[in-house]
């Protein structure tokens, strides 16, 4: 192999560029014309046996191939080509070392993104910052050794850095005087100066290879390179820029503004960003695009964020895993990181690291006499971070179910919870948070649905665990048969591992089957009067949901009412038919979640009933009339599945506008319903207020038929929650045939069974009626508080919350709290439920048989006294 | 320059081209070889360097065709080649100038 020296090779070089441009201007190929004079210059050095060609050597050959030509005088002779070995120390030391320095300590630690901005936002931007080192390496390496790049490569590098280090000059420029002065007085601070120092030194390397490795003509020009960097770092910012200013659009007052926010964002937005912007914590690490559209634009919420995310993506951001932090920080400040800022609020909001579910079990009892269930559920939760958390879930309940029980262990200790109205158990709980102690909340969040809040999950592999009892009615399908759905997550902040299965076990005293087919459902019939399920489900097979088909006995039962003696619940299966709807309004969710659910509910239109009015909306960005109002008749229904199949579902849509629009069409005639059939809708969206207004100033108006399809939050049942306006439609696994159940109802097809309890005086039971359980008196008592409840009269309300306490139930009046110390709860003015009171998963003993026991206790006692008794 | 010179200048600029064409013919030739042989031809006073622009010319009008190959003695080799074109223009051009050469004698040959 031919070496060069540093001067050969700069003459070379030049002759080779005066060939160049001969060959260009004779018609020639310049490329192919070098290429050939050095092969030939190459080749003739080697038939002389030049290993290591010097100037000389060069001189010769070139004599060859055009006259000689002097050497200037003022030419460097061979001896000083070598630049002085301070200037090379230098750049080895600020243009090498230090940026490389710099570089790896701010991937390993990402100070300088905690405290000012991220200068390596991506991997991108670490190849970019690693070329100015690189570029200055090679400058060193050529000016000490003459190799091994040559000094076009080395030229070009050159330019690519010092356009790179210019950038970061500038963004860094604001801290430069504060690090000068740390140096002068403090002896610290050399790190912001890396971008600069760097610079001067690609700079100072691209003098002295100039002054020393000749010809000029050979060094590419910088500033073509230096730009093309510039490029660059502009092409990596595009993404942020695109989706910075689309934030910032979606997020204005103007509709037409933010509408178009949200297309530019779908269209060219970034969702990782976007996701970023959700959480404060990668808020606080944001790029120099993020900190100049911050500092000269709007500062964007977090919550805002989170609402142009769903609606941009259609899906909850918390529904992501949240974004993994760029560069090798510590442990402690990913930590930091990760407060949970909706700690004691009423948001679940987004996952947490390290927080997940580590045992659930659900043990479900049918009384089959009574059409109703009870069921516990025991959750254990384990904290894995460094810092304590709060556990949240939105807990969809079997339809028309109601909380009847709360517990928290406690040092291995049962501890019941405290029954009051809302604010004052959510005071306590919030109370006890801040004192950092343990308090279990669980309050309603719209029908048939609750939520629990637990706090704290102890750190470092700390668990909690705590029991939620269920009372729920089965929905009778037949005389013969009901149904019942477990409870389910709809929402949660912790993970739930994919090893952590939900262990069901339902038990009845007559026969049982699952609605679903699942692979680990096993029938058991473990005694003569008890029928059972056992189930190792999933977390996604629990909430498809997971529901039962069980045989009941469908004749009349009564139950005691607590401290009336005078008066008892009375049930009875009811099967007269429903009224149809004067109007029906349909309203589809046109987000992305429906695109492929949309037009499968319009077919199940053609069981509508026909001739009764009906429009159908489609809820998109804007709301979209599919059918105007208009008397049903069946083949309408294909009109509506094109209408439904053709629709764009496009991100997440707000539904709210589309339901006002919907509830003043079903408001202009007597007994109009509104449908509502969406996917989740994780966000509150403008124009709830109105939707509001309109419910509460009609408490008679049409009733909104809420059907979601698929698990997820619901915040238009968050704000609906304890409206009678507003009603789950039981879902049993198939949304769908929930519908047509509806309608086959409506147009009278099919018999609509439901249970009606009704308060009635002891006397009116006849001696051939069984006794149901306490349960039934809990769900008349849930049933009469949503009707006191929804009363415009304070006095009713005041009679609800006293009911609820009376029967310990979680309802939109009143709420559940577990403290842990009995001054707690003093303190707080509650008294928890004594643990005789409370529901249990085991039989209750009925009347006769404590009555039978009572007589048995007292025998035995009198047979003692007798015994003890001096003859 | 003298008269003499500059007239061998100009004549020697389109001869050189065909001298390429001719040094090719019936052979393939790498690069350093053509050139060392061209040099060394009595008349054509060339010095190396100006060869490789020739050839370069010769290969975008399509007169030639080359290709490389590695030489375990020095740096690739590059070999030139005739193209079917280039024959045919080399035939031409040997055609011609033997006319004018002939024409010139002639005239000479009248005048004795």
């Amino acid at each position: 192999m031919l070496e060069w020296t540093v001067s050969a090779e700069a003459e070379l070089e030049r002759y080779l560029a005066e060939a160049r441009t001969a060959a260009s201007v004779s018609g020639a190929d310049p490329e192919e014309v070098e290429g050939d004079l050095r092969r030939h210059i190459e080749q003739h050095l080697a038939d002389a046996g030049v290993r290591r060609a010097t100037r000389d050597d060069l001189a010769r050959v070139l004599s060859r191939l055009r006259p000689a030509r002097p050497t200037p005088a003022s030419e460097p002779p061979e001896a000083i080509a070598k630049p002085r070995r301070i200037s090379l120390g230098l750049i080895m030391a600020f243009g090498v070392v230090l940026p490389v320095i710099t570089l790896v300590f701010e991937a390993f630690t990402g100070l300088c993104g905690e405290l000012f901005v991220n200068p390596i936002p991506t991997l991108w931007h670490v190849l970019l910052v690693a070329t100015v080192p690189l570029a200055n390496a090679l400058a060193w390496s050529r000016l000490a050794f003459g190799r091994p790049a040559s000094l076009k490569l080395v030229g070009l590098f050159n330019g690519f850095a010092i356009g790179v280090a210019l950038y970061y000059t500038f963004v860094f420029l604001p801290v430069t005087p504060f690090a000068a002065i740390g140096i002068i007085y403090f002896g610290i601070g050399l790190l912001p100066l890396a971008p600069m120092l760097s610079l001067i030194m690609a700079l100072a390397a691209r003098r002295i290879l100039r002054r020393y490795d000749r010809p000029v003509g050979a060094l590419p020009p910088a500033g073509r390179w230096a730009l093309a960097a510039l490029g660059t770092i502009a092409l990596l910012a595009t993404p942020t820029i695109v989706t910075q200013a689309g934030l910032q659009w979606a997020t204005t007052e103007s509709p037409a503004t933010r509408a178009r926010g949200v297309g530019l964002l779908r269209a060219l937005g970034n969702d990782d960003l976007l996701l970023r912007s959700c959480y404060r914590r990668d808020r606080a690490v944001g790029n120099m695009v993020s900190f100049l559209f911050e500092g000269l634009g709007r500062r964007i919420t977090s919550e805002q964020a989170q609402q142009v995310y769903y609606r941009v993506t259609g899906t909850p951001y918390n529904a992501v895993r949240p974004p993994e932090l760029r560069g090798l920080r510590t442990r402690a400040l990913i930590n930091a990181e990760d407060f949970d800022w909706d700690q004691g609020g009423d948001a679940v909001a987004g996952r947490l690291r390290g927080l997940s579910l580590r045992e659930s079990r659900l043990d479900s009892r049918i009384e089959a006499d009574s059409g109703a269930a009870y069921t516990e559920w025991i959750l254990v939760f384990r904290n894995d971070a460094e810092r304590q958390r709060e556990a949240r879930a939105q807990v969809a309940l079997p339809p028309g179910a109601v909380v009847s029980r709360v517990t928290l262990w406690v040092d291995g200790e049962e501890r019941e919870a405290a029954y009051a109205g809302r604010a004052k158990v959510k005071a306590a709980y919030q109370r006890v948070v801040q004192q950092r102690r343990d308090p279990v909340l669980v309050t309603t969040s719209g029908p048939d649905q609750v939520l629990v809040q637990c706090f704290p999950v102890p750190a470092n592999g700390g668990t909690m665990k705590i029991k939620l009892g269920i009372t729920a009615p089965l929905a009778p399908e037949s005389r013969e048969a009901g149904l019942l759905r477990l409870p389910y997550f709809r929402e949660r902040n912790f993970s739930v591992p994919r090893e952590v299965k939900h262990s069901a076990w339902i038990e009845s005293p007559q026969t049982v089957a699952a609605l679903q087919p699942e692979d680990q459902v096993l029938a058991e019939h473990p005694s003569e009067r008890v029928y059972a399920l056992r189930a190792e489900l999933e977390d996604r097979a629990l909430s498809r949901p997971f529901a039962v088909r069980v045989a009941m006995a469908g004749h009349p039962a009564w139950a005691a009412l607590r401290e009336d003696e005078s008066r008892v619940v009375r049930q009875v299966l009811d099967e007269t038919p429903v009224d149809k709807p004067g109007r029906i309004a349909f309203v589809f969710d046109g987000s992305r979640s429906m695109s492929s659910e949309a037009a499968a509910f319009g077919e199940v239109l053609k069981y509508l009933p026909a001739g009764v009015e009906t429009a159908v909306l489609l809820a998109g960005d804007r709301p979209l009339t599919v059918r105007e109002t208009a008397p049903w008749a069946p083949e309408a229904a294909t009109d509506v599945v094109k209408a439904l199949s053709e629709a764009r579902y496009r991100g997440g849509c707000d539904n709210v506008s589309a339901l006002a629009e919907a509830w003043d069409l079903a408001a202009a005639v007597p007994g109009g319903t509104v449908v509502w059939i969406h996917g989740p809708q994780p966000v509150s969206f403008e124009g709830e207020e109105a939707l509001l207004q309109r419910i509460e100033r009609r408490p008679n108006g049409p009733v909104i038929l809420d059907l979601q399809v698929g698990a997820g939050p619901n915040a238009v049942a968050v704000m609906l929650n304890g409206s009678p306006a507003l009603r789950a439609v039981a879902d049993f696994g198939d949304p769908a045939a929930a519908l047509a159940r509806i309608l086959d109802a409506w147009a009278g097809r099919k018999a609509f069974y439901r249970f009606e309890r009704t308060r009635v005086p002891r006397s009116d039971i006849a001696g051939d009626i069984p006794e149901g359980s306490s349960h039934l008196a809990r769900l008349w008592a849930f049933s009469e508080i949503l009707r006191l409840g929804a009363s415009i009269h304070e006095a009713d309300k005041e009679e609800a919350v006293a009911l609820a306490v009376r029967y310990r139930l979680v309802t939109p009046v009143s709420g559940a709290v577990v403290l842990e110390t009995a001054k707690q709860y003093q303190e707080s003015g509650l008294e928890p439920a004594a643990g005789d009171t409370v529901p249990r998963v085991v039989p209750e003993p009925q009347t006769w048989m404590l009555l039978l026991m009572g007589g048995g206790l007292a025998a035995a006692r009198a047979w003692k006294r007798r015994r003890a008794r001096p003859s | 320059m003298d008269y003499l010179e500059n007239w061998i200048v100009q004549a020697r600029k389109g001869f050189l081209e065909l001298c390429i064409l001719n040094a090719l013919e019936g052979e393939e030739r790498y690069g350093y070889d053509l050139v060392k042989s061209l040099v060394d031809t009595p008349g054509l006073g060339l010095t190396e360097g100006t060869l490789y622009p020739l050839l370069s010319r010769l290969r975008l009008q399509g007169l030639v065709t080359t290709r490389l190959e590695e030489s375990p003695e020095g740096p690739a080799r590059k070999y030139y080649a005739l193209t079917a074109r280039g024959r045919k223009i080399a035939k031409q051009m040997n055609e011609h100038v033997e006319q004018m050469l002939q024409g010139s004698r002639g005239l000479r040959a009248r005048k004795e």
